[in-house]
């Protein structure tokens, strides 16, 4: 018999393992002085925006040199283009400071907060952040119907058929187009953005990886 | 030090520019960190490396990390029981395969008590995991000691990639039960924080005579990951997880907490610096072995430069603290002393020289050690890199590396016995037992090795190596110095430098994406071992038989469209001593509805109703793998 079974056989044995840590001071000192770091880079720097969404709020106007809404979208001819963003808001300021003061065909731009689906409608353009994501894929083409250009940043956005995803390539952003999806909502994208786009779907299902 | 060096925010205002300014083939060209300009090079990397995806692993169908490794190719993954792994690459594995060094999120998870991997406790959230990366050959110029055979890599996405909710579920008839749940969020526009817990239970295996084996264990598993991204240019990571596992149907326990501060800062285009602290508790109550507590404190710093047009550096510091205390649980084994405590430092310099931009860089650089045990250790690497097209690269390195004695080998710790009693002087009977040495030595490698990667179409990539391994003063056991009378007697085994040899091999990787549904990837494998010993009684056979020549893994990929996908790999393993060798598979059919539901069916290990996968070793109770099916759903929100 097995020392194994002896001892199963034998009696219960609890856990001794479950004591928790006793830290050397050495090993205290080294992570308070990391936690600090933590919390003074934080105070420091709370309204700092990454660059990738830096860079990604300069995308987001720089598409809306490329793309045309159909009139009917705009009030009059000096309607402003605007710019949603669903979900917590991860421009920060940047996304405003990127558009301020520029025009697009004489238009100049509002940026707005949008907390649900439902008030996505009124948009042109809307960025929907991962986090909300999940509240908007089953409403997908009814905005893509309504002239909305959708624009997400993850895989899932793509394949529930969002018109322009961003996507992370050797450290560079590089986007790809659903033409398809934004065909059905008349919104026109000119030849030079989907040169520029790493893949344009012409259906609405998903390429698989390569 | 720490408070001065993670203050950006002047520097960075002077580099603050409008993007919006920019055209976009002009944002098309900035990079979004900075940070991971070295990970960008090594798909040049003048290494034998795989890398398994956060989708690879989506598909594998994998609940554990062991399981996940079973799709590297070339890597020996050996189920040696319920909860136990015999991993390696390149040879000798074994309960405790020794020469693997393993890091999940820039941990060291290689014990130093015992050497090797306890992989009941690598509990990682699979459906979370960036990557993991698998270098087969030494690594040790960078990473240090035990870096001898192989390092892997297991790298966690960051808090901001993972928003939402996850919850995922699941059972079946080996896999009983398991779920776990993570929820992401976002604390303010540049910090992100996720929450995450998990529960597996694991049925008996099969027992040699096909009882159950009585080795069902259970695991919990839980933490959280911060990431605050002050600036552009910085990252500060905190993280923190703990693992309790429940072992062999209650008789042992494992437990294990753990917690991370990383701060990673971009100085310009070719310069940054990393800054890394852990705390680790590992705690192991074995009623086979020994009740261990061990406490790691480690702090690491890394800095990378250009110095000139074509040359980039990298060097590093490292100090280690580890604290132990031992208590005996089986009168079997005795604990001669309970607590001691031991010193790592390091640094290590690796220069890259761009001898020819993108065409050819020749590599130079060593680690120099400190242990308490074998004093200073010298590992340095030469490594060239050849890229005559976009499509082809041609590598060579040597490299030497060292297994340094775990304390259980180099100490006076503990003494169990091994193997069946004796008759020794005067008749009697003596029981052999093994002992530490505080003489021993460090093993040492020298590697030589080749590697060539090509892709002659765009759909069929092709990756083929080959090494010979010299490896001198390898550590066994078998030998007896000494008899001391009683009753029974004892039988001195200490531990030794006893042997020596070469293995030689490669690995051959072709992966073929036949159409845009349907992916190909074939590996095989070749190790051929040669293992001396310079005195009688070891058995230097037992390293020859502990991997197998021969593996070949076969592994589909297919969509049958967004909502459908298959994938099947399938696995032959060349027999080792006493456990033939096996064919299976592992098949998962998944189906997802929408977007945020995804429901799946694996089988695992399915040729046979159980195959053994691993030789019995004195040290542990091996038992057959058996047949297994389980269900899944994972929903996110």
């Amino acid at each position: 018999m097995t020392p194994r079974t002896l001892i199963a056989n034998g009696s219960f044995v609890a856990p001794a393992c479950f004591r928790f840590a006793r830290i050397s001071r050495a090993g205290w000192i080294c992570l308070l002085l990391l936690g600090l770091n933590l919390f003074f880079s934080y105070f420091a720097n709370a309204q700092q925006v990454s660059k990738e969404y830096q860079l990604k709020a300069a995308f987001l106007y720089n598409f809306t040199k490329f793309i045309d809404w159909p009139t009917n979208r705009f009030a009059d001819a000096e309607a402003p283009i605007v710019i949603g963003v669903l979900g917590a808001n991860p421009f920060g300021g940047e996304l405003a400071k990127a558009v301020e003061g520029r025009t697009q065909a004489g238009r100049t731009f509002v940026v707005t907060n949008l907390s649900s689906a439902a008030a996505s409608t009124n948009v042109h353009l809307l960025f929907v952040t991962p986090a909300a994501e999940s509240q908007i894929v089953d409403h997908l083409s009814d905005l893509h119907q309504a002239g909305v250009l959708t624009v997400g940043e993850t895989k899932g956005f793509a394949a529930s058929g969002g018109i322009i995803t961003f996507t992370t390539e050797a450290d560079r952003i590089r986007f790809e187009i659903n033409l398809t999806e934004a065909e059905h909502g008349n919104i026109r994208i000119s030849s030079k953005l989907l040169q520029l786009a790493k893949t344009v779907r012409r259906k609405s299902t998903p390429a698989p990886d390569p | 030090m720490i408070l001065v060096l993670g203050h950006p925010t002047l520097r960075a205002a002077e580099k603050m520019q409008n993007f919006a300014d920019l055209s976009l083939e002009q944002l098309l060209n900035e990079t979004v960190t900075s940070v991971s300009k070295r990970e960008q090079r090594r798909g040049d990397a003048a290494a034998a490396i795989s890398v398994l995806s956060h989708d690879d692993l989506q598909r594998s169908g994998a609940t554990t990390l062991p399981e996940a490794l079973r799709w590297v190719p070339g890597l020996n993954v050996s189920a040696y029981n319920a909860s136990q792994w015999a991993i390696s690459s390149r040879g000798f594995n074994g309960i405790y395969a020794n020469k693997l060094l393993v890091l999940v999120d820039g941990r060291a998870v290689y014990t130093p008590l015992f050497a090797g991997v306890y992989w009941d406790l690598q509990q990682t959230m699979l459906a979370d995991l960036d990557r993991i990366e698998v270098i087969r050959g030494p690594g040790a110029s960078v990473w240090g000691a035990n870096a001898v055979n192989g390092v892997i890599n297991v790298v966690s996405l960051s808090a901001r990639e993972t928003q939402g909710g996850l919850i995922y579920g699941g059972g079946g008839t080996v896999r009983e039960a398991f779920g776990g749940a993570r929820y992401g969020t976002q604390i303010s526009s540049n910090t992100f924080l996720r929450v995450f817990g998990a529960y597996q239970r694991t049925d008996d295996y099969v027992a040699l005579g096909g009882a159950r084996a009585d080795d069902r264990w259970w695991s919990g598993h839980g933490g959280f990951r911060l990431d605050h991204y002050p600036d552009e240019d910085s990252q500060a990571t905190w993280q923190g997880d703990f693992t309790f596992a429940d072992l062999d149907n209650h008789v042992s326990d494992a437990f294990n907490v753990n917690l991370i501060g990383r701060w990673k800062q971009t100085l310009s285009d070719r310069s940054n610096y990393e800054i890394q602290t852990y705390m680790d508790r590992t705690c192991r109550d074995e009623m086979l072995r020994a009740h261990s507590e061990v406490d790691t404190m480690d702090l690491t710093f890394q800095h990378t430069f250009g110095w000139s047009e074509h040359n980039d550096v990298v060097w590093g510091l490292g100090y280690r603290y580890i604290n132990n205390e031992l208590k005996a649980t089986t009168p079997l084994v005795s604990v001669l002393d309970r607590a001691f405590d031991l010193h790592l430092g390091s640094a290590f310099v690796q220069n890259d020289w761009h001898a020819i931009p993108d065409k050819f860089t020749l590599t130079v650089g060593t680690k120099l050690e400190h242990n308490d045990f074998t004093g200073w250790e010298v590992q340095p690497t030469v490594r060239a890199t050849f890229k005559p097209t976009e499509r082809q690269t041609l590598w060579a390195a040597i490299s030497r590396a060292v297994r340094t004695p775990s304390q259980v080998e180099a100490m006076n710790l503990i003494a169990f016995p091994y193997g069946s009693p004796i008759v020794g002087p005067g008749g009697f009977n003596y029981v052999p037992t093994i002992f530490g040495n505080p003489q021993l030595d460090a093993e040492k490698l020298w590697a030589y090795e080749i590697g060539c990667r090509f892709q002659p179409t765009s759909r069929l990539n092709v990756e083929v190596n080959a090494f010979y391994n010299d490896y001198d003063d390898v550590g066994s056991v078998g030998a007896i110095t000494q008899f001391i009378p009683g009753a029974p007697g004892v039988a001195v085994m200490p531990f030794g430098n006893y042997e020596y040899g070469y293995t030689w091999g490669g690995e051959l990787a072709i992966t073929f994406a036949a159409t845009d549904k349907w992916r190909l990837i074939g590996g095989y494998s070749l190790l051929v071992t040669h293992n001396y010993s310079i005195v009688p009684m070891t058995d230097p056979q037992w390293a020859e038989d502990g991997a197998p020549r021969n593996q070949i893994t076969l592994r589909s990929a297919y969509d049958f469209s967004s909502h459908w996908s298959l994938d099947i790999q399938a696995r032959y393993v060349d027999a080792i001593r006493s456990v033939p060798s096996y064919i299976t598979a592992d098949v998962q059919l998944r189906y997802r509805p929408t977007s945020n539901l995804e429901l799946s069916l694996v089988g695992q290990n399915l040729f046979d109703r159980s195959h053994l996968e691993y030789r019995p070793d004195p040290l542990a109770v091996v038992a057959e793998v058996p047949r297994g099916f389980f269900g899944r759903v994972t929903w996110k929100f």
